[in-house]
């Protein structure tokens, strides 16, 4: 009995703790010095693109502790109940956190913000792709060889920045016109998220030139060819905060708080930007950066690059809905 | 008939009638089964139908319940209609997108609401979401009518037109799991809607529709025709029209809404019959025709028209028209007989030629021939006489072995006897008397020998001649009846009436008696030996004697009495040892009395004694007296003045040899070995010559060879002698072979030279 009963109290005592991320879009060291640190073993789920992460958060909702949304889709989350308000008392390092991403609601804590522009091979392409009309109307040479992120919302706000239009102008009329411009380009293009590995269609030479988030573009030259650069389109980019929430049916609350709270300490939020070449919210961790990381204009662009560029703000009902199957309408057919 | 009609009667019925019969079962089999085909496979067709729609349907229910209870689809449906667009609602079509990669026949997924309203609209076909309510489409209609909240039926997608097999599934919100969240007041119930595209179905109706050349039409009773595949059967019922029930239709529900309907145009089993039947009719009638024509021509070809060509051929030879030959002769085995038939006449023509010449030439080479033949038959003759000289040689010569031995031993038996007249001490008497008998003994041994041998060379001459059978018996019985003791007792009986005299060898029946007798003496310890003579008379002219000697001495064990006629054989190897004699008595006993022409046997019980018998048919005759043989004093007269050569080296045998010869008035000239026999022979030719064989210098087989090489192609030639002391067969061989004429063994004695002189001026 005393044998079971030690058992059995050791495993209830396992504190445990499961995140839903982006792929290489948080530091394994981080989280080894987390657990060592706390004793919280930290279970890592990774999503590819904002439909798997919803269809993994409703299918099973009390899996996980921790995700990551884009600020817009903060609110949404809310009304869905699928997220909850933080205890911002259990996170004293926020204070490190730059003021302007703070969230009024309490419901989510930026950690990363970033651009999605144009990446590509500067080795195998004699004309630099400068704009989304070399994307959507492509040449002979990019043809078949052309990469769209896999996302409803960002392959029509891309078509809308590609027509000239701000995010406000976002209509079913507009989106019926976006929707004709994606459909001409289709056959061209493959609609995915491609893996941060050797595998990536930028390494491997299979895509010359596609959508990217700044991020992704700057770990892939870093880790894997320096040949693939990044351009912020000249009609304009999307621009993205990516936010910790909570879950609603979070299991382990208290480690998530610590989580936070670990990961916003200066030297480790600071070594996790420099894993995951995002830019940081952080402002204490970006000063402990080097210059030549601070200068870096993929991560960090300049305020003049970022002119056009626009965070996704909300849709109506009726147009998300119409985004959602004209998408799957595009995703099916190739 | 001529011979190439029958042959063209004959193929045809070997060839057609066959070729009828299995023609006519094989179109009845192909029929049979043909009908039987399409009588039952448009029943399995419908059967495999229903039985794929009801397995389909059971499967995708598991999928339709799947999707049903997904989180993704619960939540969905809980919430209000605001919150039904963004993530939750991509998180939805995401959801069945990756269904669909699964199951790529579900191609549309419809989350509706009991009012019709589409909340959510996936589709893998490419057609954007043209109904957004669907309340007064008749499938929804009756989706909701249907009270178990789970429908499958398939009906025809209204956007496409075709056949789909739709599942739809009633959904009942419940209490959501998330915190403060009330559930919405309004519990409005949904319906999944899923569309299949029923390949497998559609597949199978095409498959089949193709295999069995029918009409399959897949029907609802609600949306019309479904589907079908198959013969176009409205332009089937055109050509056909004076076929008015060309169809067999058949029909089968495969749900309460839809059936299946075949139509099996009967037109193609009676046309493919009727095409079979043709094909049939036209094969035989062709071969008919090919085997006609063709073999008329075959047989016109190359039989009959080679036979006419040979025909004429060989009328003209029967007019003797030797030189006649056909301007075209006909080839192969036809072109061989008349081959064949030309040389034949060539041979012919010039055996009648040579005929004549033949003729004369004949006649010539038959004289010739017949002269050789006469010369051949003169050489035969010759040669005849000189195998029966040597033959009497031979007999001769066993005859003087005998007497030459026995002479020696009479003249010692004299000495002998002689010398126990007189005056000797008793330990000579014994040695006298032991002389006396080992030299019976060694002379009746020769006399065995001799016998035995002439036996076997065949050269035993029985000397037949009319004698008193009583007084043989007599003469017998006198022998025994002075050596029988007390012990022993001899008794003689003789029964019937025995003629004056019969023929026979005397001598030899009396040995042949006195053997047997002896031999019971010798085997009879005690008791009596009896020697049964019995006559019985046959005819006028012939009697059977019946003779049996028994005795009652120590018998003679079954399995010895087989070979106790062999030569040297007794009945135990122990006997010779006991009893003495030479085995040899009982061999020659049963030759004499085959060659007398009788049986020897014996019957014998060991211990109680033996009785050996046999009989003998003779010939009855009267006693007269034997007339001495005299030389004529002819032969004697040819033997004065003849030229006589002695090869001899034996001085005293030479001296012998010319003392007969003086006697008999012949010339004699003497050689002292073979060389001068030769060299004497060269300046004369000796009409006689006698040769010793073993001469010094050269042997006389070497010396009449080439006496006989000098003297080859002579008309006369010597007659040669051979005189030699060894009595052998070997050696007789040797010197016929070597050329001599005859063959005379030493001593010499007068007669026999006189005879062989005599024989040798005959010859």
């Amino acid at each position: 009995m005393p044998l079971l009963a030690l058992f059995s109290g050791f495993v209830h005592s396992e504190q445990t703790l499961s995140l839903l991320v982006w792929e290489a879009y948080i530091s394994p060291t981080v989280i080894e010095a987390f657990e060592a640190q706390t004793g919280i073993r930290v279970e890592t789920n990774f999503f590819n693109n904002a439909q798997q992460r919803s269809l993994f958060i409703s299918s099973s909702p009390e899996s996980y502790d921790l995700t990551l949304l884009d600020k817009s889709d903060l609110a949404h989350y809310r009304d869905l109940k699928w997220i909850t308000p933080m205890n911002l008392n259990l996170i004293p390092n926020r204070k490190h956190l730059d003021a302007k991403w703070a969230d009024s609601q309490h419901l989510g804590l930026a950690y990363t913000w970033g651009t999605t522009g144009i990446a590509y091979r500067a080795d195998k392409l004699e004309t630099v792709p400068k704009k989304w009309a070399d994307l959507l109307n492509p040449s002979s040479a990019l043809r078949g060889r052309i990469l769209m992120i896999d996302e409803a919302e960002v392959i029509f706000i891309t078509a809308l920045k590609y027509m000239g239009l701000a995010m406000k102008e976002l209509s079913l009329k507009t989106i019926d016109l976006a929707y004709d411009i994606l459909s001409t380009q289709r056959p061209y293009a493959r609609y995915n998220i491609e893996p941060l590995n050797q595998h990536n269609g930028f390494v491997t030479g299979e895509i010359l030139a596609g959508m990217a988030y700044n991020g992704d573009a700057a770990y892939l030259n870093k880790y894997f060819n320096d040949n693939i650069q990044y351009v912020l389109p000249t009609e304009g980019c999307i621009l993205w905060v990516d936010y910790w929430v909570l879950l609603a049916m979070s299991p382990n609350r208290a480690n998530a708080h610590k989580f936070l709270d670990f990961i916003n300490t200066p030297k480790y939020a600071r070594d996790n930007a420099q894993f995951i070449s995002n830019a940081t919210t952080n402002k204490a961790a970006y000063q402990l950066l080097s210059d030549d990381e601070k200068n870096n204009p993929t991560i960090y662009p300049s305020k003049m690059e970022l002119e056009h560029c626009e965070f996704i703000s909300a849709k109506t009902p009726t147009i998300s809905r119409e985004l959602n199957h004209l998408f799957f309408l595009l995703s099916e057919s190739r | 008939m001529r011979l190439s009609n029958r042959l063209i009667i004959i193929i045809l019925i070997a060839v057609i009638v066959p070729l009828t019969i299995l023609g006519v079962v094989a179109s009845k089999i192909i029929q049979v089964e043909m009908e039987k085909q399409y009588l039952e496979m448009p029943e399995g067709t419908l059967n495999d139908l229903k039985f794929l729609h009801q397995d389909i349907k059971n499967n995708l229910r598991g999928n339709l319940e799947l999707l049903s209870q997904s989180t993704t689809v619960k939540n969905f449906i809980r919430i209000e209609k605001e919150l039904q667009v963004g993530s939750l609602h991509s998180a939805l079509l995401y959801l069945f997108q990756n269904f669909s990669k699964i199951f790529p026949n579900f191609y549309r997924y419809q989350l509706v609401t009991a009012s019709g309203d589409v909340r959510a609209y996936f589709n893998t076909l490419r057609q954007r979401n043209t109904h957004t309510n669907i309340s007064n489409t008749e499938f929804f209609q009756e989706v909701i009518a249907d009270d178990d909240g789970i429908s499958s039926f398939l009906t025809v997608d209204i956007n496409s037109g075709k056949p789909v097999l739709l599942l739809a599934r009633r959904l009942i919100p419940e209490q959501p799991i998330y915190p403060n969240r009330a559930l919405e007041i309004k519990k409005e119930n949904y319906y999944l809607l899923l569309y299949y595209r029923p390949d497998h179905i559609t597949q199978l109706i095409k498959e089949r529709a193709d295999h069995l050349q029918a009409q399959i039409t897949m029907t609802s009773q609600k949306y019309g025709p479904l589907f079908t595949s198959g013969i176009d059967a409205g332009n089937t019922r055109l050509s056909s029209a004076s076929d008015p029930d060309t169809f067999s239709q058949l029909d089968s529900a495969l749900s309460p809404d839809v059936s299946v309907k075949m139509l099996v145009p009967d037109s193609i089993v009676r046309a493919a019959n009727k095409t079979l039947n043709q094909y049939l009719i036209g094969i035989l009638i062709l071969s008919f025709l090919l085997v006609l024509v063709g073999g008329y021509y075959l047989i016109n070809r190359y039989i009959n028209h080679p036979m006419r060509q040979l025909m004429i051929a060989a009328d003209e030879i029967n007019r003797e028209n030797w030189n006649y030959r056909l301007p075209n002769p006909p080839s192969g085995e036809f072109g061989e007989l008349y081959q064949t038939l030309v040389s034949m006449l060539e041979r012919i023509r010039l055996a009648y030629k040579s005929m004549v010449e033949g003729n004369i030439e004949l006649e010539k080479r038959v004289s010739e021939r017949t002269a050789v033949l006469e010369q051949a038959m003169v050489d035969l003759q010759s040669s005849r006489d000189a195998a029966a000289r040597a033959n009497q040689a031979k007999g001769e010569f066993l005859a003087n072995m005998s007497h030459e031995i026995r002479t020696p031993m009479n003249g010692i038996l004299g000495m002998v006897q002689l010398l126990s007249d007189t005056e000797v001490n008793l330990e000579q008497r014994r040695y006298i008397n032991h002389i006396e008998s080992t030299s019976d003994i060694l002379l009746a041994i020769i006399s065995d020998v001799l016998d035995l041998s002439k036996i076997e060379a065949g050269l035993l001459e029985l000397n037949k001649a009319p004698a008193s059978l009583a007084a043989i018996i007599a003469d017998v019985s006198s022998v025994f009846t002075n050596i029988s003791d007390n012990k022993v007792d001899f008794q003689q009986h003789i029964s019937g009436n025995f003629p004056e005299a019969v023929d026979i060898d005397e001598t030899r029946i009396k040995q042949v008696l006195i053997n047997l007798i002896g031999n019971a003496f010798k085997f009879t310890q005690a008791g009596t030996i009896t020697l049964n003579c019995e006559c019985q008379q046959k005819n006028d002219k012939q009697v059977e004697i019946h003779f049996t000697i028994s005795d009652t001495g120590i018998g003679i064990p079954p399995e010895r009495l087989e070979s106790i006629f062999e030569k040297f054989s007794q009945a135990d190897s122990s006997t010779s040892r006991q009893f003495g004699g030479t085995g040899l008595g009982l061999s020659i006993c049963k030759h004499i009395i085959e060659l007398l022409g009788g049986q020897l046997s014996v019957i014998s019980e060991v211990g109680q004694g033996s009785d050996f018998f046999f009989s003998l048919l003779l010939d009855c005759g009267t006693l007269e007296q034997a007339s001495p043989i005299e030389h004529s004093p002819e032969a004697l007269a040819k033997l004065q003045g003849l030229p006589v050569l002695i090869a001899e080296d034996n001085a005293v045998n030479q001296k012998i040899m010319v003392a007969m010869m003086r006697k008999l008035g012949c010339e004699v000239s003497l050689a002292v070995n073979g060389r001068e026999a030769v060299t004497a022979c060269r300046d004369q030719v000796f009409p006689l010559i006698f040769m010793d064989l073993q001469m010094p210098e050269m042997n006389g087989f070497e010396a009449t060879m080439q006496i006989k090489q000098q003297q080859a192609g002579l008309k006369k030639q010597s007659y040669i002698i051979a005189l030699t002391a060894n009595a052998t067969e070997e050696d007789r061989l040797q010197s016929l072979d070597s050329g001599m004429d005859d063959f005379m063994t030493k001593p010499i004695k007068f007669g026999s030279l006189r005879d062989a002189m005599i024989k040798s001026t005959n010859d």
